[in-house]
Protein backbone atom coordinates (compact mmCIF):
# COMPACT_ATOMS: atom_id res chain seq x y z
CA UNK A 1 0.00 0.00 0.00
CA UNK A 2 1.61 3.35 -0.88
CA UNK A 3 0.35 6.59 0.23
CA UNK A 4 1.43 10.02 0.22
CA UNK A 5 4.58 11.32 0.58
CA UNK A 6 5.61 8.39 -0.85
CA UNK A 7 5.50 5.34 1.69
CA UNK A 8 5.38 1.96 1.08
CA UNK A 9 3.50 -0.01 3.50
CA UNK A 10 4.66 -3.53 3.94
CA UNK A 11 3.20 -6.12 6.34
CA UNK A 12 6.10 -8.78 7.38
CA UNK A 13 4.27 -11.86 8.28
CA UNK A 14 1.41 -10.88 5.81
CA UNK A 15 0.01 -13.97 3.50
CA UNK A 16 1.86 -12.44 0.36
CA UNK A 17 5.42 -12.71 0.24
CA UNK A 18 7.61 -9.14 0.63
CA UNK A 19 8.48 -9.21 -2.52
CA UNK A 20 5.26 -9.70 -4.05
CA UNK A 21 4.05 -7.14 -2.03
CA UNK A 22 6.35 -4.69 -2.84
CA UNK A 23 5.99 -5.15 -6.58
CA UNK A 24 2.29 -5.08 -6.58
CA UNK A 25 2.29 -1.90 -4.18
CA UNK A 26 4.93 -0.55 -6.59
CA UNK A 27 3.04 -1.34 -9.68
CA UNK A 28 0.37 0.36 -8.47
CA UNK A 29 1.45 3.33 -7.39
CA UNK A 30 3.49 3.71 -10.87
CA UNK A 31 0.10 2.96 -12.86
CA UNK A 32 -1.62 5.36 -11.04
CA UNK A 33 0.63 8.06 -11.58
CA UNK A 34 1.63 8.41 -8.02
CA UNK A 35 5.57 7.59 -8.72
CA UNK A 36 6.08 10.02 -11.69
CA UNK A 37 8.87 8.86 -14.03
CA UNK A 38 12.45 10.11 -13.77
CA UNK A 39 11.73 9.71 -9.64
CA UNK A 40 14.23 7.43 -7.75
CA UNK A 41 13.63 4.67 -5.78
CA UNK A 42 16.05 4.14 -2.80
CA UNK A 43 18.51 1.56 -3.38
CA UNK A 44 18.01 -2.02 -2.93
CA UNK A 45 20.51 -1.80 0.63
CA UNK A 46 18.39 1.02 2.01
CA UNK A 47 14.58 -0.60 1.30
CA UNK A 48 16.25 -3.92 2.52
CA UNK A 49 17.41 -2.43 5.91
CA UNK A 50 14.32 -0.66 6.28
CA UNK A 51 12.18 -3.48 5.89
CA UNK A 52 14.94 -5.32 8.13
CA UNK A 53 14.78 -8.19 4.70
CA UNK A 54 17.30 -9.38 3.16
CA UNK A 55 18.68 -7.74 0.09
CA UNK A 56 18.01 -10.50 -2.50
CA UNK A 57 14.31 -9.81 -1.58
CA UNK A 58 13.99 -6.09 -2.14
CA UNK A 59 16.12 -6.58 -5.13
CA UNK A 60 14.07 -8.98 -6.75
CA UNK A 61 11.23 -6.73 -6.70
CA UNK A 62 13.07 -4.21 -8.44
CA UNK A 63 14.13 -6.84 -11.14
CA UNK A 64 10.36 -7.39 -12.13
CA UNK A 65 9.21 -4.37 -12.36
CA UNK A 66 12.65 -3.60 -14.65
CA UNK A 67 11.66 -6.43 -16.02
CA UNK A 68 8.27 -5.27 -17.07
CA UNK A 69 10.04 -1.66 -18.23
CA UNK A 70 9.00 0.51 -15.29
CA UNK A 71 12.78 0.57 -13.66
CA UNK A 72 16.21 1.49 -14.84
CA UNK A 73 18.82 -0.14 -12.02
CA UNK A 74 21.15 2.16 -11.86
CA UNK A 75 23.99 0.58 -9.16
CA UNK A 76 24.15 1.90 -5.78
CA UNK A 77 22.67 5.34 -6.64
CA UNK A 78 18.70 3.46 -6.61
CA UNK A 79 16.38 3.06 -9.03
CA UNK A 80 14.69 5.41 -11.64
CA UNK A 81 11.54 5.16 -12.51
CA UNK A 82 11.35 5.13 -16.23
CA UNK A 83 8.40 6.88 -18.80
CA UNK A 84 6.64 3.38 -20.15
CA UNK A 85 4.00 3.47 -22.55
CA UNK A 86 1.57 0.41 -21.91
CA UNK A 87 1.19 -1.55 -25.42
CA UNK A 88 -2.52 -0.78 -27.04
CA UNK A 89 -3.39 -4.34 -27.13
CA UNK A 90 -2.94 -6.93 -24.56
CA UNK A 91 -1.86 -10.39 -26.15
CA UNK A 92 -4.17 -13.27 -25.38
CA UNK A 93 -2.17 -14.95 -22.26
CA UNK A 94 -2.21 -11.41 -20.49
CA UNK A 95 -6.43 -11.25 -21.04
CA UNK A 96 -6.07 -15.42 -20.49
CA UNK A 97 -4.29 -14.81 -16.98
CA UNK A 98 -6.66 -11.67 -15.56
CA UNK A 99 -9.63 -13.52 -16.32
CA UNK A 100 -8.07 -16.74 -14.40
CA UNK A 101 -6.70 -14.29 -11.54
CA UNK A 102 -10.19 -12.71 -11.41
CA UNK A 103 -11.97 -15.74 -10.64
CA UNK A 104 -9.60 -16.83 -8.63
CA UNK A 105 -9.69 -14.11 -6.31
CA UNK A 106 -13.49 -13.67 -6.06
CA UNK A 107 -13.67 -17.42 -5.40
CA UNK A 108 -11.17 -16.82 -2.86
CA UNK A 109 -13.84 -13.99 -1.33
CA UNK A 110 -16.95 -16.10 -1.74
CA UNK A 111 -15.23 -18.37 0.12
CA UNK A 112 -14.33 -15.89 3.32
CA UNK A 113 -18.10 -15.33 3.59
CA UNK A 114 -18.38 -12.15 0.78
CA UNK A 115 -21.62 -12.15 -0.40
CA UNK A 116 -21.93 -12.21 -4.23
CA UNK A 117 -23.98 -8.82 -4.25
CA UNK A 118 -20.79 -7.22 -2.30
CA UNK A 119 -18.38 -8.63 -4.70
CA UNK A 120 -20.52 -7.22 -7.56
CA UNK A 121 -20.76 -3.87 -5.91
CA UNK A 122 -16.80 -3.44 -5.45
CA UNK A 123 -16.07 -4.73 -8.98
CA UNK A 124 -18.79 -2.30 -10.73
CA UNK A 125 -16.88 0.43 -8.54
CA UNK A 126 -13.69 -0.10 -9.84
CA UNK A 127 -14.86 -0.87 -13.59
CA UNK A 128 -16.58 2.79 -13.48
CA UNK A 129 -13.33 4.55 -11.87
CA UNK A 130 -11.38 2.84 -14.92
CA UNK A 131 -13.88 4.10 -17.56
CA UNK A 132 -13.55 7.32 -16.07
CA UNK B 1 40.41 20.13 48.02
CA UNK B 2 42.14 17.79 46.72
CA UNK B 3 40.19 16.89 43.54
CA UNK B 4 41.09 13.35 43.78
CA UNK B 5 39.22 13.12 46.80
CA UNK B 6 35.51 14.49 45.71
CA UNK B 7 35.82 14.06 41.77
CA UNK B 8 35.77 9.94 41.81
CA UNK B 9 32.72 9.42 44.07
CA UNK B 10 30.93 12.49 42.03
CA UNK B 11 31.20 10.73 38.91
CA UNK B 12 30.40 7.12 40.13
CA UNK B 13 27.40 9.28 41.83
CA UNK B 14 25.96 10.58 38.40
CA UNK B 15 26.96 7.37 36.78
CA UNK B 16 24.21 6.02 39.42
CA UNK B 17 21.60 8.51 38.32
CA UNK B 18 21.92 7.88 34.66
CA UNK B 19 21.55 3.90 35.60
CA UNK B 20 18.40 4.81 37.45
CA UNK B 21 16.87 7.33 34.60
CA UNK B 22 17.91 4.84 31.69
CA UNK B 23 14.60 2.76 31.87
CA UNK B 24 12.76 6.03 31.23
CA UNK B 25 14.84 7.01 28.50
CA UNK B 26 13.58 4.11 26.08
CA UNK B 27 11.02 4.12 23.90
CA UNK B 28 7.74 3.43 26.07
CA UNK B 29 7.46 0.13 24.59
CA UNK B 30 10.02 -1.16 25.15
CA UNK B 31 11.25 -2.18 28.79
CA UNK B 32 14.32 -3.49 29.71
CA UNK B 33 15.18 -4.54 26.09
CA UNK B 34 11.99 -6.08 25.64
CA UNK B 35 8.70 -5.13 23.92
CA UNK B 36 6.25 -4.33 25.40
CA UNK B 37 2.67 -3.44 25.11
CA UNK B 38 2.74 1.00 25.49
CA UNK B 39 0.90 1.14 28.75
CA UNK B 40 3.05 -1.71 30.60
CA UNK B 41 5.39 0.59 32.54
CA UNK B 42 2.10 1.47 34.90
CA UNK B 43 1.38 -1.91 35.51
CA UNK B 44 2.66 -3.57 39.03
CA UNK B 45 4.36 -6.21 37.65
CA UNK B 46 6.27 -3.34 35.59
CA UNK B 47 6.62 -1.10 38.79
CA UNK B 48 7.98 -4.17 40.43
CA UNK B 49 10.54 -4.82 37.93
CA UNK B 50 11.50 -1.79 38.50
CA UNK B 51 12.12 -1.35 42.05
CA UNK B 52 13.99 -4.35 42.21
CA UNK B 53 16.99 -2.81 39.30
CA UNK B 54 16.40 0.30 41.68
CA UNK B 55 17.76 -1.34 44.57
CA UNK B 56 20.70 -3.35 42.87
CA UNK B 57 21.58 -0.02 41.30
CA UNK B 58 21.38 1.98 44.61
CA UNK B 59 23.41 -1.13 46.41
CA UNK B 60 26.37 -0.91 43.07
CA UNK B 61 26.26 2.96 43.28
CA UNK B 62 26.93 2.97 46.80
CA UNK B 63 29.70 0.01 46.95
CA UNK B 64 31.30 2.14 43.94
CA UNK B 65 31.10 5.28 46.23
CA UNK B 66 32.60 3.56 48.97
CA UNK B 67 35.67 2.00 46.98
CA UNK B 68 36.44 5.42 45.29
CA UNK B 69 36.37 7.64 48.97
CA UNK B 70 38.63 4.80 50.60
CA UNK B 71 40.94 4.42 47.48
CA UNK B 72 40.92 8.68 47.73
CA UNK B 73 41.76 9.18 51.61
CA UNK B 74 44.24 6.69 51.57
CA UNK B 75 45.84 8.12 48.56
CA UNK B 76 46.10 5.03 46.49
CA UNK B 77 43.86 6.95 43.66
CA UNK B 78 44.89 4.52 40.81
CA UNK B 79 42.28 1.72 42.47
CA UNK B 80 39.68 3.66 42.10
CA UNK B 81 39.25 2.46 38.54
CA UNK B 82 37.74 -1.30 40.29
CA UNK B 83 35.01 1.68 41.88
CA UNK B 84 34.11 2.51 37.71
CA UNK B 85 34.35 -1.11 36.59
CA UNK B 86 32.15 -1.81 40.06
CA UNK B 87 29.85 0.50 38.54
CA UNK B 88 29.29 -0.56 34.82
CA UNK B 89 29.45 -4.49 35.44
CA UNK B 90 27.59 -4.29 38.35
CA UNK B 91 24.53 -2.47 36.81
CA UNK B 92 24.85 -4.84 33.87
CA UNK B 93 23.79 -7.61 35.64
CA UNK B 94 21.06 -5.69 36.99
CA UNK B 95 19.90 -5.07 33.70
CA UNK B 96 20.36 -8.79 32.50
CA UNK B 97 17.82 -9.25 35.63
CA UNK B 98 15.69 -6.99 34.87
CA UNK B 99 15.62 -8.30 31.03
CA UNK B 100 14.80 -11.88 32.34
CA UNK B 101 12.14 -10.37 34.71
CA UNK B 102 10.23 -8.69 31.61
CA UNK B 103 10.83 -11.22 29.07
CA UNK B 104 6.98 -13.40 30.26
CA UNK B 105 5.38 -9.61 29.61
CA UNK B 106 6.64 -9.66 25.92
CA UNK B 107 3.94 -8.17 23.42
CA UNK B 108 3.63 -9.12 19.76
CA UNK B 109 4.67 -5.82 17.91
CA UNK B 110 3.32 -4.93 14.70
CA UNK B 111 4.68 -6.42 11.71
CA UNK B 112 3.51 -3.53 9.65
CA UNK B 113 6.29 -1.67 8.25
CA UNK B 114 6.50 1.69 6.43
CA UNK B 115 9.21 3.20 4.16
CA UNK B 116 10.47 5.95 2.51
CA UNK B 117 10.44 5.44 -1.61
CA UNK B 118 13.09 8.06 -1.87
CA UNK B 119 16.75 8.02 -1.45
CA UNK B 120 17.52 9.37 1.65
CA UNK B 121 17.41 13.33 1.97
CA UNK B 122 19.20 13.59 5.19
CA UNK B 123 23.31 14.57 5.40
CA UNK B 124 25.78 15.03 7.69
CA UNK B 125 25.90 18.11 9.47
CA UNK B 126 28.20 20.40 7.80
CA UNK B 127 28.87 18.10 4.90
CA UNK B 128 31.92 15.90 4.51
CA UNK B 129 34.23 19.39 4.88
CA UNK B 130 32.96 19.51 8.47
CA UNK B 131 34.23 16.02 9.06
CA UNK B 132 37.33 16.30 7.16
CA UNK B 133 38.60 19.70 9.05
CA UNK B 134 39.89 17.72 12.59
CA UNK B 135 41.81 15.48 9.88
CA UNK B 136 43.72 18.72 8.68
CA UNK B 137 44.31 19.92 12.31
CA UNK B 138 46.04 16.66 13.42
CA UNK B 139 48.35 17.35 9.86
CA UNK B 140 49.37 20.65 10.83
CA UNK B 141 50.15 19.67 14.31
CA UNK B 142 52.16 17.36 13.10
CA UNK B 143 53.71 19.32 10.65
CA UNK B 144 54.30 21.49 13.39
CA UNK B 145 56.06 19.25 15.87
CA UNK B 146 57.93 17.72 13.14
CA UNK B 147 59.54 21.03 12.34
CA UNK B 148 60.24 22.23 15.66
CA UNK B 149 61.90 18.76 16.95
CA UNK B 150 64.61 19.87 18.53
CA UNK B 151 62.85 22.30 20.75
CA UNK B 152 60.28 19.36 22.35
CA UNK B 153 62.11 18.86 25.66
CA UNK B 154 63.67 14.72 26.07
CA UNK B 155 60.87 14.58 28.41
CA UNK B 156 57.12 15.47 28.35
CA UNK B 157 53.67 15.18 29.72
CA UNK B 158 51.54 13.04 27.92
CA UNK B 159 48.55 12.18 30.89
CA UNK B 160 47.01 14.23 33.87
CA UNK B 161 45.72 13.38 36.81
CA UNK B 162 42.53 14.75 37.88
CA UNK B 163 44.20 17.62 40.11
CA UNK B 164 45.70 18.97 36.89
CA UNK B 165 48.75 17.68 37.51
CA UNK B 166 50.73 15.60 35.00
CA UNK B 167 51.38 12.22 36.31
CA UNK B 168 52.95 10.48 33.30
CA UNK B 169 55.86 11.11 30.84
CA UNK B 170 57.73 9.66 27.91
CA UNK B 171 60.39 10.25 26.35
CA UNK B 172 60.60 12.12 22.81
CA UNK B 173 60.60 9.50 19.70
CA UNK B 174 58.93 9.82 16.72
CA UNK B 175 56.57 7.18 18.35
CA UNK B 176 55.67 9.15 21.18
CA UNK B 177 55.34 12.70 19.48
CA UNK B 178 53.65 11.32 16.38
CA UNK B 179 51.71 8.07 17.85
CA UNK B 180 49.51 10.03 19.36
CA UNK B 181 48.41 11.86 16.26
CA UNK B 182 48.10 8.74 14.53
CA UNK B 183 45.54 7.62 17.21
CA UNK B 184 43.71 10.79 17.39
CA UNK B 185 43.29 10.02 13.48
CA UNK B 186 41.84 6.18 13.43
CA UNK B 187 39.23 7.84 16.54
CA UNK B 188 38.50 10.74 13.99
CA UNK B 189 38.27 8.48 11.51
CA UNK B 190 35.47 6.20 13.94
CA UNK B 191 33.54 8.87 14.24
CA UNK B 192 33.25 9.52 10.90
CA UNK B 193 32.21 6.27 10.18
CA UNK B 194 29.85 5.62 12.77
CA UNK B 195 28.08 9.00 11.92
CA UNK B 196 27.89 7.34 8.17
CA UNK B 197 26.63 4.00 9.85
CA UNK B 198 23.84 6.09 11.96
CA UNK B 199 22.93 8.24 8.59
CA UNK B 200 21.92 4.38 7.31
CA UNK B 201 20.56 3.47 10.47
CA UNK B 202 17.03 1.43 10.38
CA UNK B 203 13.64 3.77 9.98
CA UNK B 204 11.55 2.91 12.60
CA UNK B 205 8.89 5.82 12.34
CA UNK B 206 8.35 8.18 8.92
CA UNK B 207 5.52 9.81 9.35
CA UNK B 208 3.58 12.10 11.71
CA UNK B 209 4.99 13.38 14.67
CA UNK B 210 7.27 10.36 15.44
CA UNK B 211 8.83 10.32 12.41
CA UNK B 212 9.65 13.66 13.01
CA UNK B 213 11.39 13.40 16.67
CA UNK B 214 13.20 10.52 15.34
CA UNK B 215 14.94 12.45 12.44
CA UNK B 216 15.74 15.05 14.89
CA UNK B 217 16.98 12.24 17.62
CA UNK B 218 19.46 11.13 14.58
CA UNK B 219 20.37 14.77 13.84
CA UNK B 220 21.30 15.55 17.04
CA UNK B 221 23.51 12.02 17.33
CA UNK B 222 25.44 13.24 13.95
CA UNK B 223 25.80 16.58 16.10
CA UNK B 224 27.25 14.92 19.01
CA UNK B 225 29.87 12.66 16.59
CA UNK B 226 31.11 15.38 15.08
CA UNK B 227 31.31 17.26 18.34
CA UNK B 228 33.21 14.39 19.66
CA UNK B 229 35.42 14.40 16.42
CA UNK B 230 36.42 17.76 17.33
CA UNK B 231 36.96 17.66 20.27
CA UNK B 232 39.39 14.85 19.77
CA UNK B 233 41.48 16.13 17.13
CA UNK B 234 41.64 19.15 19.88
CA UNK B 235 43.38 16.78 22.53
CA UNK B 236 45.27 14.18 20.31
CA UNK B 237 46.32 17.53 17.95
CA UNK B 238 46.64 20.42 19.87
CA UNK B 239 47.30 18.74 23.09
CA UNK B 240 51.24 17.52 21.65
CA UNK B 241 51.89 20.90 20.96
CA UNK B 242 51.03 22.84 23.82
CA UNK B 243 52.45 20.04 26.07
CA UNK B 244 55.67 20.07 24.13
CA UNK B 245 56.30 23.55 22.54
CA UNK B 246 53.91 25.63 24.68
CA UNK B 247 55.75 25.24 27.72
CA UNK B 248 52.40 25.29 29.92
CA UNK B 249 50.60 22.07 30.48
CA UNK B 250 46.77 22.54 28.61
CA UNK B 251 45.38 19.21 30.11
CA UNK B 252 43.19 20.12 32.52
CA UNK B 253 42.00 22.83 29.93
CA UNK B 254 41.22 19.64 27.49
CA UNK B 255 39.89 17.18 30.42
CA UNK B 256 37.60 20.10 31.40
CA UNK B 257 36.74 20.47 27.73
CA UNK B 258 35.98 16.62 27.32
CA UNK B 259 33.58 16.95 30.49
CA UNK B 260 31.68 19.69 29.48
CA UNK B 261 31.04 18.39 26.25
CA UNK B 262 30.54 14.85 27.60
CA UNK B 263 27.79 16.72 30.02
CA UNK B 264 26.24 18.98 27.33
CA UNK B 265 25.64 15.85 25.08
CA UNK B 266 24.58 13.46 27.02
CA UNK B 267 21.77 16.08 28.40
CA UNK B 268 20.70 17.17 25.04
CA UNK B 269 20.23 13.21 24.22
CA UNK B 270 18.55 12.39 27.34
CA UNK B 271 15.90 15.72 26.44
CA UNK B 272 15.09 13.58 23.58
CA UNK B 273 15.00 10.15 24.78
CA UNK B 274 15.83 6.91 22.87
CA UNK B 275 14.55 7.74 19.17
CA UNK B 276 13.25 11.42 20.54
CA UNK B 277 10.64 9.14 22.21
CA UNK B 278 10.33 11.42 25.28
CA UNK B 279 8.66 14.39 22.83
CA UNK B 280 6.22 12.76 21.24
CA UNK B 281 2.80 11.91 23.12
CA UNK B 282 2.35 7.80 24.50
CA UNK B 283 -0.84 6.07 23.87
CA UNK B 284 -1.50 3.21 26.12
CA UNK B 285 -3.98 1.25 23.39
CA UNK B 286 -1.67 1.32 20.58
CA UNK B 287 -0.11 -1.84 19.41
CA UNK B 288 3.34 -1.92 20.06
CA UNK B 289 6.03 -0.63 17.13
CA UNK B 290 9.65 -1.27 19.53
CA UNK B 291 12.74 -0.72 17.42
CA UNK B 292 11.80 -3.08 14.37
CA UNK B 293 14.37 -6.48 16.08
CA UNK B 294 13.23 -9.31 17.45
CA UNK B 295 13.32 -9.49 21.34
CA UNK B 296 14.98 -12.83 20.85
CA UNK B 297 18.11 -10.91 19.07
CA UNK B 298 19.01 -8.98 22.12
CA UNK B 299 21.19 -10.73 24.56
CA UNK B 300 21.52 -9.85 28.01
CA UNK B 301 19.47 -6.71 26.85
CA UNK B 302 22.39 -4.82 25.37
CA UNK B 303 24.21 -6.66 22.30
CA UNK B 304 22.05 -7.17 19.11
CA UNK B 305 23.03 -10.30 17.15
CA UNK B 306 20.96 -10.86 14.08
CA UNK B 307 22.58 -12.63 11.05
CA UNK B 308 19.04 -12.19 9.10
CA UNK B 309 18.50 -8.40 9.75
CA UNK B 310 21.08 -6.39 7.22
CA UNK B 311 21.29 -3.96 9.18
CA UNK B 312 24.77 -2.64 10.99
CA UNK B 313 23.79 0.15 13.17
CA UNK B 314 20.44 -0.34 15.05
CA UNK B 315 18.69 1.81 17.58
CA UNK B 316 19.84 0.58 21.74
CA UNK B 317 17.27 -1.17 23.44
CA UNK B 318 18.83 0.33 26.72
CA UNK B 319 20.74 3.62 26.61
CA UNK B 320 20.88 6.26 23.94
CA UNK B 321 22.08 6.46 20.67
CA UNK B 322 23.16 3.51 18.12
CA UNK B 323 24.60 -0.20 18.57
CA UNK B 324 26.37 -2.65 16.27
CA UNK B 325 24.64 -5.82 14.83
CA UNK B 326 27.04 -8.47 15.82
CA UNK B 327 25.73 -10.76 13.29
CA UNK B 328 26.72 -8.49 10.22
CA UNK B 329 29.77 -9.72 9.13
CA UNK B 330 31.21 -6.14 8.70
CA UNK B 331 31.03 -5.68 12.39
CA UNK B 332 34.22 -8.06 12.93
CA UNK B 333 35.77 -5.55 11.11
CA UNK B 334 34.63 -2.92 12.97
CA UNK B 335 34.98 -4.41 16.34
CA UNK B 336 38.30 -5.04 16.57
CA UNK B 337 39.21 -2.12 14.93
CA UNK B 338 37.44 0.05 17.61
CA UNK B 339 39.20 -1.91 20.50
CA UNK B 340 42.27 -1.64 18.81
CA UNK B 341 42.36 1.56 19.54
CA UNK B 342 42.99 1.48 23.12
CA UNK B 343 45.26 -1.09 22.97
CA UNK B 344 47.55 1.49 20.38
CA UNK B 345 46.95 3.79 23.26
CA UNK B 346 48.67 1.19 25.68
CA UNK B 347 51.21 0.32 23.05
CA UNK B 348 52.60 4.54 23.19
CA UNK B 349 52.49 4.60 27.04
Amino acid sequence: MLSTPLILKITLNGEAPVYRQIVDALRHALVAGDIQPGHILPPVRQLAVDLGVHFNTVAEAYRILAGEGWLDLKRRRGALVLSRKSPAHPDAAVSGVFSRRLRELIAELRAAGMSPARIARELRGLAEGLEK
Amino acid sequence: MNANLWLPPLLILLLGLLWFRMPHLTRPDIFFAVTVEPGFRNTTDAKAILRKYNTRIGVHTAIAFAITTVCGFLHHEQFSVLAFLWQTAGPMLALKSANAATRPFAAEPSREFEVELSPRAESLPGGMVAFTIPFVILAVSGAILYWNWQQIPPAFPVHWGIDGKPNRWVDRSPRTVFGSLAIGALMCLLMVVMASLTMRSRRISITGERGAHEREFRRLNLWALLGAEYVLASVFGLLPILSTLGGTVAGPLFTALTLVFGVVTSALLIRQGQGGSRLWPISSSAKPVGDRTPDSCWKWGMLYVNPDDPALFVEKRFGLGYTVNLGNPWSWILVPATLAIPVGMAFLR
